[in-house]
């Protein structure tokens, strides 16, 4: 024991000096202090004969599969066109996606390009003076070709913040053959209320679970709302006007919802083990073919009808039990790419930003990763599934609203995700759901002050939506 | 106790003392001492507009007016309920591989391992286990208990007890371990005395061992006490991340929600500075109730 | 007692008092076995579970989650060590805990023998301040630690860790050795420096040796604390190449096994063998140490 004593003494030391060694480089060249080790990358000024960099940090290999590659690709196709300039993309984790970049932030030191989750999952950024708004960048025309309604998820204080990098088209994919055997018509699936949760009852009897999916996690309560939540409202506005304190979520236009959530758990839609599984794994019992239906985002349900065969997979719109103008509103929100406030070369960025509008290049996007650049020249022809087929005629035909990238934070870590699980365990009513969201409200404004003030600044100028 | 041994002047013995006790301190300093003033302050002030203001209680208030601080203090409350059950187990299971019973060896190997494994690793395994479908129940359902099946960890009546057995299940063996060692360290002869008065194994329990390893059930204690306040964290954060609702938040996660996700610093000092508050006064308690039976013990 | 009937009668009581405390030591006994068994199970069963499962394939899987595997595959082990950063974690988890262990290991050592061995003024207060600092939640710690490393860029870099963990063990090692230091006869000691033994040779030829039960047990526990550790890991090493085993496994491999429950087992069983396997060493070591250290 005493030579092993001296010899783990030994080691300590050896280690402590290779420690001291091995962190010193990293702890140098690295001004901000979370980049990946791997870059080499940083932003400089030009002198004659340097290449100007540009460093991207992004997100998405883990919500549309392929976009990894996609990226590798594409900065390959610019560096080769556009010489005098070296891109760099690296794609980021969940975990420290936002993290980093905050630091880097903190440091004015990193990125030029950052991708973020879009609305106010981007917002806070804008407001915190870590982006720079494309708006000083690109021309309104340009701008114009991106749907306006997912341009509204980043447009702020009269500028726009984020643009839309892909969208994410949130539906519901149905198994047709499960539908038939439950006595369901496989090409009409239900489009109002009442009709979706007879045929909730009409699966239960056949045997078959409606709807699969996981709320362990608590993801879903973001679906949920953004699926039910808005069906009473006229406008974007009404949500923002309750987020600014002047309307109650206790108010039937914005609670009725909570009731609705409580007809799906009354009508058994949903499997019995919600709770014990994470969102991906209850989504996947719709891909082992067990359950009728799941909640799913574009690229997925496009691989799912490529996996499982046209036949089987079809996607539905949430049915409609609102009378708001947003009644059959659609969520396709958009995932952002953002200039940040501390890139040396805005100018170039935004460059490359256009690039990735350009034709080929949203084709190739997705071509590789199935993913739809929100963008009116993306063509129809390019489309190779069904279901994204719909999807894209479905963002022509009717208003866009995404609910969950308009509220604050807080409303869904505290709201449709600590609420709905308490709803969906039958702890609280629909009632109290409610009220108890009006307070989170009220707590929020209270304690953020600088959020109320920000929101105070998002307004969306009507003619937005021509 | 320590004597002076050095011969030279005693002035030079206290800087030699201090020159040892310098690294430390220094990370005493910097590890504990600078976060609590950091803390302190920083509960005390706010963040507007990128400009550090002073907020006086504010944060103090959001934070008592907050719910789920108090449902996350209660949980802790009722994770506290385990050491009692932890310390009855312990010395139960520590008597019986006392008592040298075939195969004690094996048992006393055995009942340790949880304590070396992470609470990662047992937090995910205990949630696959405990699902709906999960084998616990399949089990339930195969003796026939079929009504007692329920999603241990997404019942917001169940989860933070489900949370406390996993905790039990890993702490038992540090007791066991520990109150063996005690016993091993105890008289034969108390043993026999007992015997011979007719004493059966209970009483031998009751009478003989508690009190002699009565200073390591109370070292026991504090340690566990302070785990169910303290080393919890982890546990939630892999198996329920507070959930359902808010039903098993404890006062680390509401921390740590606080300042990471949420980047409310200010709160999440005020709810740490509230539960040192909450720890001194548990220590403070403790040591008195130890004072007052070593009194009674005269 | 010289009747002939109370002769007959005194060895059937005898041996009807014998065979009933036989039977009920063998029922008792039975009950310890029982109850034995029963924890023992309940023990094991989370390592079967991971152990049987990580060789099932994925279907094998949700065909049935307890059935013992009959044709086992290596396939998920071999997916969990393809997986890209799992050398780095490994890398990581041994250095952080060698270094944080040796280095708390050092100064205690150094902080214990001044609290035992030396007097100078405010030692009992000094010590008595220290030892509650264990009470404290790491959590407490992180937020202004977190800023702070923020500022001296010593986030994503594994010094950081290493300095709170040496930090964050340091009262529990220097309550333990110096609880063990003390009972350390003080004629062994003047007799070492009557023979001319300076202080250092000391602490090293006397009394480390002699200690070795509390230094062994305190550099186990401490190093399974270490590697096992999920939040200060979690909060400071945040890139992928950056974290630790536990870390890892627990964040990432989960995601990316969300779906394949066999492979996520496989991951585990890689972080556990490592610890069990030092128990197994460690174990009797182990033992005699918390003997000895709470022995007063």
């Amino acid at each position: 024991m005493k030579s092993l004593q001296r010899i783990f003494g030994l080691a300590v030391v050896l280690v402590l000096i290779l420690t001291a060694c091995a962190t010193q480089p990293s702890a140098a060249p690295t001004a901000g202090a979370s980049q990946p080790q791997a870059q080499p990358a940083q932003t400089q000024t030009t002198s004659a004969g340097e290449k100007t960099k540009l460093l991207i940090w992004y997100w998405g290999e883990q919500e549309a599969p392929g976009m990894k590659s996609f990226m590798e690709k594409a900065v390959q196709v610019y560096n080769q066109e556009n010489p005098n300039i070296s891109v760099d993309a690296v794609l980021q984790e969940s975990d420290s996606l936002y993290t980093a970049f905050r630091a880097a932030a903190a440091a004015k030191s990193g990125p030029d390009i950052q991708y973020l989750w879009g609305g106010t999952q981007a917002l806070p950024d804008a407001w915190m003076g870590n982006l720079a708004p494309i708006s000083d960048y690109w021309t309104q025309d340009e701008l114009n070709h991106i749907p306006a309604g997912q341009r509204a998820e980043t447009y702020w204080d009269g500028k726009q913040w984020g643009v839309p990098f892909y969208q994410i088209g949130t539906f519901w994919a149905y198994n047709k053959k499960l539908f038939a055997k439950a006595g369901l018509d496989p090409e009409n699936p239900p489009v109002k209320w009442d009709d979706w949760m007879a045929a909730c009852d009409k699966l239960n009897a056949a045997g078959i679970t409606p709807i699969g999916t996981g709320f362990k996690d608590g993801w879903l309560g973001g679906w949920m709302v953004s699926y039910l939540g808005q069906q009473n409202l006229n406008s974007i506005d009404d949500l923002l006007a309750a987020i600014r304190g002047e309307k109650s979520l206790t108010e039937p236009m914005y609670a009725e919802w909570w009731s609705r959530w409580k007809d799906m758990i009354d009508h058994k839609c949903f499997n019995d083990d919600i709770m014990s599984l994470d969102l991906y794994q209850g989504q996947d019992l719709f891909g082992q073919q067990k359950v009728a239906m799941t909640n799913h985002v574009e690229p997925y349900i496009a691989i799912l009808e490529r996996k499982l065969g046209a036949d089987t997979v079809g996607v539905m719109r949430t049915p409609v039990y609102g009378t708001g103008k947003l009644a059959n509103s659609v969520g396709i929100p958009a995932q952002i790419l953002a200039i940040t406030s501390f890139s040396q070369h805005k100018k170039e960025a935004a460059d490359f930003l256009r690039f990735l509008h350009r034709d080929d290049i949203m084709k190739m996007m997705y071509d590789m990763a199935g993913a739809i650049t929100p963008d009116d020249r993306f063509k129809q022809e390019w489309l190779n599934v069904n279901s994204d087929k719909m999807i894209m005629q479905w963002r022509s035909e009717y208003p866009l609203f995404w609910y969950q990238y308009y509220y604050p934070p807080v409303w869904e870590t505290e709201g449709s995700i600590a609420l709905g699980q308490l709803l969906a365990t039958g702890d609280i009513t629909p009632q109290e759901a409610a009220t108890r969201w009006q307070a989170v409200a009220v707590k929020n404004r209270q304690d953020n002050p600088s959020e109320l003030d920000a929101y105070k600044k998002w307004i969306l100028p009507p003619d937005m939506f021509k | 106790m320590g004597q002076i041994l050095s011969k030279k002047k005693p002035v030079r013995s206290w800087l030699l003392a201090y020159l040892y006790l310098s690294p430390a301190i220094l990370f005493i300093l910097v590890i504990f001492v600078y976060p609590v003033f950091d803390l302190a302050w920083r509960s005390f002030t706010k963040v507007r507009d990128g400009i550090t203001q002073w907020a006086g209680f504010e944060a103090y208030r959001a934070t008592v007016s907050d719910p789920i601080f108090w449902q996350s203090l209660s949980n802790n409350l009722r994770l506290f309920i385990a050491v009692p059950i932890l310390v009855v187990l312990s010395l139960i299971i520590a008597s019986i591989i006392f008592e040298r019973i075939h195969g004690w060896r094996v048992y006393r190997t055995i009942v340790f391992i949880p304590y070396v494994l992470a609470i990662p690793v047992v937090g995910i395994v205990f949630s696959y286990v405990l699902q709906l479908h999960g084998v616990f129940n399949t089990l339930l359902t195969s003796l026939g208990l079929k009504n007692l099946t329920t999603d241990w960890l997404g019942n917001t009546h169940t989860a933070i007890w489900a949370i406390m057995f996993i905790v039990i299940w890993k702490e038992l063996g540090f007791g066991v371990v520990l109150f063996l060692a005690r016993m091993s360290s105890i008289s034969e002869e108390l043993f026999d005395a007992a015997k011979l008065d007719g004493a059966n194994w209970f009483d031998q329990l009751w009478n003989v061992t508690i009190p002699q390893i009565a200073t390591v059930i109370e070292f026991y204690v504090i340690i566990e006490l302070i785990t169910m306040l303290s080393w919890v964290f982890a546990y939630v954060l892999v198996m329920t991340k507070g959930g359902p609702g808010s039903s098993t938040w404890v006062m680390e996660y509401f921390i740590y929600q606080k300042a990471f996700p949420y980047s409310q610093m200010q709160i999440a000092s005020a709810g740490a500075i509230l539960i040192l508050v909450f720890a001194s006064i548990l220590m403070f308690l403790q040591a008195r109730v130890r004072r007052r039976v070593e009194v009674m013990n005269g | 007692m010289g009747n002939m009937t109370s002769d007959k009668i005194q060895p059937q009581s005898e041996f009807l008092l014998r065979l009933s405390s036989l039977l009920k030591r063998g029922s008792q006994a039975a009950i310890k076995q029982a109850v034995m068994i029963f924890l023992v199970t309940i023990i094991l069963f989370p390592l079967f579970f991971i152990f049987n499962n990580a060789l099932k394939t994925r279907d094998q899987y949700l065909a049935n989650q307890l059935a013992i595997s009959l044709s086992p595959t290596w396939e998920n082990f071999i997916k969990v060590f393809q997986y890209p950063n799992l050398l780095s974690w490994f890398t990581n988890s041994i250095i952080l805990t060698s270094v944080s262990v040796g280095l708390c290991t050092l100064i205690a050592i150094l902080a214990a023998y001044a609290f035992a061995n030396l007097e100078f003024p405010g030692r009992d207060i000094l010590f008595n301040l220290i030892t509650p600092l264990m009470v404290i939640p790491p959590i407490v710690m992180i937020i202004p630690l977190f800023v702070f490393f923020q500022k001296i860029k010593l986030i994503n870099n594994l010094g950081g860790p290493i300095l709170i963990y040496t930090g964050l063990m340091l009262p529990f090692t220097i309550y333990l050795l110096r609880n063990f230091f003390i009972t350390i006869p003080t004629e062994i000691r003047e007799a070492a420096l009557l023979d001319g033994c300076t202080s250092a040779q000391l602490v090293t030829k006397i009394i480390l040796p002699l200690s070795r039960p509390a230094l062994v047990t305190s550099m186990i526990v401490n190093a399974v604390w270490v590697w096992n550790e999920l939040l200060i890991a979690l909060v400071f090493l945040q890139t992928e190449e950056q974290r630790t085993l536990i870390v890892g496994i627990a964040a990432s491999l989960q995601k990316r096994f969300n779906l394949d429950i066999p492979s996520l087992m496989a991951g585990l069983a890689v972080t556990t063998i490592p610890m069990i396997i030092l128990y197994v060493i460690g174990q009797n070591a182990l033992v005699r140490g918390l003997v000895a250290g709470f022995e007063k």
